[in-house]
């Protein structure tokens, strides 16, 4: 009798287990699924949950009929290059805020925080001007500029927080041997931290590939958007396209999708530092 | 005899230069400029602006549109932050059961949908709340909670309704991993003493777990509401605020304000009080993560 009552509360807990990865997850699988559906099945009430023909025929289409690859590539050029001027840029600036002693250290700490919680569509009017303004309206290089407004906060305050759990001994270690200080720092304590630094870096490829206000207000023209405007820009022209949008989804996910099974264990980290520990 | 003074400059403020330009003219700039458009009149495409004093913020704070879209997004804001609340707990007690296995691959799956695009998860949910071919529809019929279906965007109320519970899916999954790490610093000795004395599942529930958790929640309910408020994307790309306005929050407020109104003064006008009401949670943020920091 017992055993089968346990049995039983095994069963309910993997059920609720499955219930949860299910809701997180089905939606995606039904994207994958119309992807590869035939159209005289994908227009179908009741819809065909097994057993259909497939077709890769509306991934043949995006990328021969439309900018798809284009977008692809627009996005990974503005993704790649905020990236890099993002963690340059964070790394010294968290070296400066962790290792180093000033008035208002803290305060400027604090404020980098604030700074990422800027919502991004109060910066949308006056970004609009200033890249009018500086010829950048309609490039990729305004888009690298403007991502860099929540790209930048975000690693700072990421590398900062890495940073603060080395502890500098090593470093200074180094500076007593004739080390310059940032000469010890990127020695010493950059290997260290190579998996957060790339952590974050992932992070901030992602958030930049991800991003649709800004790619959506900055560049006009088709083939310089970036690839969720353009997605977008199906939903707009095709009401009935169903398969080639699924299609257009399933690749725009593969980024999150491989940098997930990566970041997985840097997420919870590094969100949770200094949020949740207590 | 000469004194040569030497200026003693703190290298460590030199590092920060970089990134400080860029942020001054990406961030701060940009804040400060719209702060002042608030008090134009400015045209969003002819040159020149013209000083309009609290103009733009009377005509908003006596708008109906711009009442009915605080109103709105307060609306969404709190619904969607429960329901994701309430998900992202539910999500986490499961996921925190230690007698599953493949629990990491679980929560690694269910980080999903707080990772893909906006738009990625704009069109799956379009496509499953179709109203003729739709997944959702298919469901609620057979499960006979409709006869013909929803028309799941051709009404204020259902459209909203989908809404929350889109961004909700989005959202359950950084609340459940949130909660997780909260969960698993929780001794499991206090849940022992606990049992021991009597303590039924739910007991253990409210006088354990939540106590423990009411600090990781409070950090994450401020974080998720100051997104949630300024969100754009899903709404924009799902809606765009419609039908009519019924679903028009403060951010397609002052998009539309500006890019189809042209009324950039307003718009500004509009951002920078969607602003101040989310100030308030973040610095409620902020003082939460530095006061434990400096434990």
């Amino acid at each position: 009798m017992m055993k089968a009552k346990k049995r039983l509360l095994k069963f309910v807990r993997y059920f609720l287990v499955v219930g949860v990865v299910g809701t997180a997850i089905g939606p995606f699988l039904w994207m994958l699924t119309s992807s590869i559906k035939v159209n005289q099945q994908l227009f179908l009430f009741p819809p065909k949950l097994i057993l259909f023909q497939a077709t890769l025929g509306h991934y043949k289409y995006i990328f021969t009929q439309t900018d798809f690859l284009g977008w692809m590539f627009n996005s990974t050029i503005v993704a790649l290059s905020v990236t890099a001027l993002a963690i340059s840029t964070s790394i010294l600036c968290a070296f400066s805020l962790v290792r180093y002693k000033y008035r208002g250290r803290e305060f400027l700490s604090m404020f980098m925080l604030l700074l990422y919680m800027v919502p991004p569509v109060m910066l949308l009017i006056p970004l609009f001007f200033i890249i009018k303004s500086l010829h950048l309206f309609d490039t990729l290089y305004g888009l690298i500029f403007t991502h860099s407004a929540f790209s930048i906060p975000f690693c700072i305050w990421m590398l900062r927080s890495y940073l603060m759990t080395v502890p500098p001994d090593m470093e200074e270690a180094a500076v007593i041997d004739g080390c310059t200080r940032l000469g010890a720092f990127m020695r010493i304590t950059l290997p260290i931290l190579a998996p957060a630094v790339t952590a974050t870096a992932l992070f901030s490829f992602l958030l930049s590939w991800n991003e649709y206000l800004f790619s959506l207000s900055f560049v006009t023209t088709d083939s310089m958007k970036t690839l969720p405007v353009g997605i977008a820009l199906f939903i707009g022209r095709w009401s009935v396209r169903w398969g080639e949008i699924m299609s257009a989804g399933v690749i725009g996910i593969i980024p999150a999708i491989v940098l997930f099974l990566f970041l997985e264990k840097y997420i919870v980290r590094g969100l949770t530092a200094g949020a949740v520990k207590g | 005899m000469n004194k040569v003074k030497k200026i003693r400059i703190n290298v460590g403020l030199l590092y920060l230069l970089p990134a400080l330009v860029l942020i001054t003219i990406v961030l701060l700039y940009p804040l400060y400029s719209v702060t002042i458009l608030s008090f134009y009149h400015k045209h969003l495409f002819r040159p020149g602006k013209l000083f309009a004093g609290l103009a733009n913020f009377q005509a908003l704070l006596t708008s109906r549109d711009w009442l009915y879209s605080l109103r709105i997004s307060i609306f969404w804001t709190g619904l969607s932050v429960g329901l994701s609340l309430v998900m992202g707990m539910a999500g986490a007690l499961i996921l925190n059961q230690r007698e599953i296995r493949g629990r990491s691959v679980a929560r690694a799956l269910t980080l999903l949908p707080w990772l893909t695009p906006t738009v990625i998860t704009a069109i799956i949910w379009m496509w499953l709340l179709n109203d003729m071919y739709g997944l959702v529809n298919f469901i609620l019929i057979k499960l006979h909670l409709t006869t013909s279906g929803i028309a799941w965007f051709g009404e204020g109320s259902k459209a909203l309704l989908a809404l929350i519970l889109i961004w909700s899916w989005r959202m359950f999954p950084f609340m459940t991993l949130m909660l997780l790490a909260g969960l698993q610093g929780i001794p499991a000795q206090l849940y022992e003493a606990a049992r021991v004395d009597g303590a039924s599942s739910l007991e253990q529930f409210i006088y354990i777990t939540l106590p423990n958790l009411k600090f990781t929640m409070l950090v994450i309910t401020m974080l998720i509401t100051i997104w949630t408020f300024t969100h754009f994307d899903i709404i924009w790309l799902l809606t765009k605020g419609g039908p009519g306005i019924s679903t028009e929050v403060l951010s397609v407020y002052a998009y539309k304000a500006n890019f189809f109104g042209m009324d950039t003064g307003k718009a500004s006008a509009s951002s920078l009080l969607m602003f101040l009401v989310i100030l308030a949670f973040s610095i409620i943020y902020l003082r939460l993560v530095f006061v434990r920091e400096k434990r």
